[in-house]
């Protein structure tokens, strides 16, 4: 694994990262309550786009829909911004209300007609869209006892998976129109900070210093299956996959690289960063970005090599 | 004891400590290191920060125990029973709603209830008061009028301040706070009700000693079997009675509405939206909103922002199909409600209705006053 360039920028932690789904622009939030769009250009990775003035507070999050078109920006002000691509820069379109303070994170569902987004209020809401891109709050759901830390959509149903400072994962699905807690993860011994889902299965990273495994079984169920610890030797902020590796990021600054079905390590980066890595994201097999408390975005080329 | 989804949202920290956005200005709460601040519940029911301090307060006060204190020390108790709380029994037992009521009060009377009186006169005054406010808003176009009965919605709105939002809401007292002056209620006045919220709400106004829930008059009445008591009574006293197994607010005041705008007498339909639980009245020019649920309160509060709603009165409830499904009510499905709904409203189609107005003039004045001072 290589680091292809640093991106300078944002004036103080970086908080999170995205890549555009096609992977030709990568959106980056910071406690500066600023969004940078970056793109590659012929001498490297460019700002091409810096969105300020529409969060009060931190930006905690950014996510691309899947489509592509819009990014939502989750902050501490308690919004969520939706910002709409145009050709040559974003617009901000609206401003969803309602979270009674720190939004951590959000999601959108596969077809982006729901945008999910939870908070330090312990709630999880649940924003549809219609074609007039109009938002509705289709559901406001409570379970989780603390502060809610990040979701996560099924890439092909209707399923979400919500990470608490309750040491919870819960599991939520929409049924008839409802969106019902259909299990929740106990295993965890402090807060969840990431979840993915890994195919049907699922990945958590903790500040219990663990990575876990839960996988779908014959009961329609998700059962811890692997706990991988001695990794990382401080709290795990992010986790990532794709269809050959997991990645995790922690605050040891380290990024550790694991093969998805083994789980066993491929790479460790030591130091890649100077400070704690709150996010990593892979673009596809060969490309990888990481964001620092150090105020850096990190670019990196992983090798063909890991994978044989 | 549960709250409604609206209350239960904020943070529960047992520390008296005024939130941020408290409606009674801070200066007003003098707090120090040492000294704990001394709020009182009515100054503090709009305001998310106290509400754990004052549960316990209700807790010790609020609750059977006190009931059955009083009971044993032989005061002249009397129970009324609202509406929502008799229909969910009712819907339980599978009986009809006057036998309900007068088993019931058996019950009650059995163990040592001085008297027990239905709400449903209270409902008919006020809902006559709302319909006044109505038209005289209406009139001069300073509508929409948003509903002020349900607790959960009402403190929601406080507690937001945004007094373009209160503004809006009506001014009216709700049907529990008036019920001890209509009827003539003397003694200590125990009021049955479908929501624990109405127990924040009973702090606002004289006339309410003790609020319990509907789970909670099914625990007096424990040992007693409901369907053995047999014997007829009948002191149901209403006009309007119930066509749905809320308050009934929308529907009220838009057949009056209708009757004295146009002339025309319809019976109403209401049509189902895009959002789940949000329904539409319309005839003409005139178009009323029911809507129920945490996330449609966002949504109504969302469209009046950007000017996107059209309806003249909105009727709003916090709990998710409306106060059948109260949080201190005995618990059912989403499908039984729906059934009920349509049967009551079926019931009171086919049945004669006494559309006579009741001669309310002294009530009138009895009642008419701002409910909205907390």
């Amino acid at each position: 694994m290589e680091k292809l360039q640093t991106l300078s920028g944002h004036d103080g932690r970086v908080w999170h990262i995205d890549w555009s789904p096609s992977g030709d622009l990568l959106a980056s939030c910071g406690s500066d309550k600023k969004i940078y769009i970056w793109k590659l250009e012929h001498n490297g990775w460019q700002v091409v786009d810096r969105l300020d003035g529409s969060h009060t507070k931190s930006i905690r999050k950014v996510k691309w829909s899947r489509s592509g078109v819009l990014l939502a920006s989750a902050s501490f002000d308690g919004t969520v911004v939706i910002w709409k691509r145009t050709p040559g820069s974003m617009e901000a379109c609206l401003t969803l209300e309602g979270h009674e303070n720190e939004v951590k994170g959000l999601s959108w569902s596969i077809d982006d007609k729901y945008l999910a987004t939870c908070s330090r209020d312990k709630t999880i809401w649940i924003w549809e869209t219609d074609i007039d891109f109009e938002y509705d709050t289709h559901a406001v759901l409570s379970k989780h006892t603390q502060d809610i830390k990040e979701i996560s959509f099924h890439s092909t149903q209707y399923l979400l998976l919500s990470a608490s400072y309750d040491n919870t994962i819960a599991i939520w699905s929409l049924q008839s129109d409802d969106w019902i807690c259909i299990n929740t993860l106990l295993g965890h011994e402090s807060t969840v900070w990431d979840i993915k889902w890994l195919n049907n299965n699922i990945i958590s990273v903790s500040d219990d210093l663990t990575l876990k495994y839960w996988q779908l079984e014959d009961d329609n169920k998700h059962h811890l299956k692997k706990t991988i610890s001695g990794i990382h030797s401080r709290s795990i902020y992010s986790v990532d996959c794709s269809e050959n590796i997991i990645v995790t990021s922690a605050g040891d600054d380290k990024i550790v690289i694991y093969q998805n079905d083994t789980f066993n390590i491929l790479h460790i980066e030591e130091n890649a960063h100077n400070n704690d890595i709150n996010a990593v994201r892979l673009c596809n097999e060969n490309f990888m970005a990481s964001a620092s408390d150090d105020g850096k975005i990190c670019i990196w080329k992983l090798s063909l090599s890991l994978y044989h | 004891m549960e709250f409604s989804g609206t209350v239960k949202i904020t943070d529960l920290n047992d520390f008296l400590r005024p939130s941020e956005k408290c409606s009674v200005h801070n200066s007003m709460i003098k707090t120090s290191s040492k000294n704990t601040a001394k709020v009182s519940l009515s100054d503090c029911l709009a305001c998310s920060g106290c509400i754990t301090s004052a549960e316990s307060v209700l807790l010790e006060t609020h609750s059977l125990a006190t009931l059955q204190e009083k009971l044993l020390q032989n005061e002249i108790i009397t129970i009324s029973i609202s509406q929502q709380s008799l229909l969910s029994i009712s819907d339980r037992f599978s009986m009809s709603f006057d036998d309900t009521f007068n088993k019931l009060s058996q019950i009650l009377k059995k163990k040592g209830v001085n008297q027990v009186i239905d709400m449903c006169h209270a409902r008919d005054i006020v809902l006559e008061c709302c319909y006044q406010e109505f038209m005289i808003k209406y009139q001069s176009g300073n509508v929409p009028i948003l509903s002020s009965e349900c607790p959960g919605w009402l403190c929601y709105a406080l507690k937001k301040g945004d007094s373009k939002l209160v503004n809006l809401m009506s001014t009216q007292k709700t049907p529990m706070l008036v019920q001890k002056n209509i009827r003539n209620i003397i003694g200590y006045h125990v009021v049955v009700m479908p929501c624990y919220d109405k127990k924040l709400e009973s702090f606002m106004e004289q006339g309410v000693e003790l609020v319990l829930t509907t789970t909670e008059l099914m625990e007096i009445c424990q040992g007693f079997e409901l369907e053995e008591c047999n014997e007829v009574q009948n002191n149901f006293y209403s006009t309007t009675k119930i066509k749905t197994s809320s308050m009934g607010y929308a529907e009220y005041i838009f057949t009056r509405a209708v009757k004295d705008i146009y002339g025309e007498d319809i019976e109403i339909e209401p049509k189902s939206t895009r959002r789940r639980d949000v329904y539409e009245i319309e005839f003409r020019d005139l178009k009323f909103c029911i809507a129920s649920g945490f996330q449609n309160i966002q949504n109504i509060i969302r469209d009046l922002k950007t000017k996107k709603s059209n309806y003249s009165y909105i009727e709003i409830m916090a709990c998710p199909m409306g106060c059948l499904n109260g949080g201190g009510q005995l618990r059912t499905t989403r499908e039984k409600i729906i059934e009920l709904e349509s049967s009551t409203r079926n019931y009171y189609k086919t049945s004669t209705l006494n559309t006579e107005l009741p001669s309310i003039e002294r009530e009138l004045k009895l009642v008419q006053g701002n409910n909205l001072k907390w």
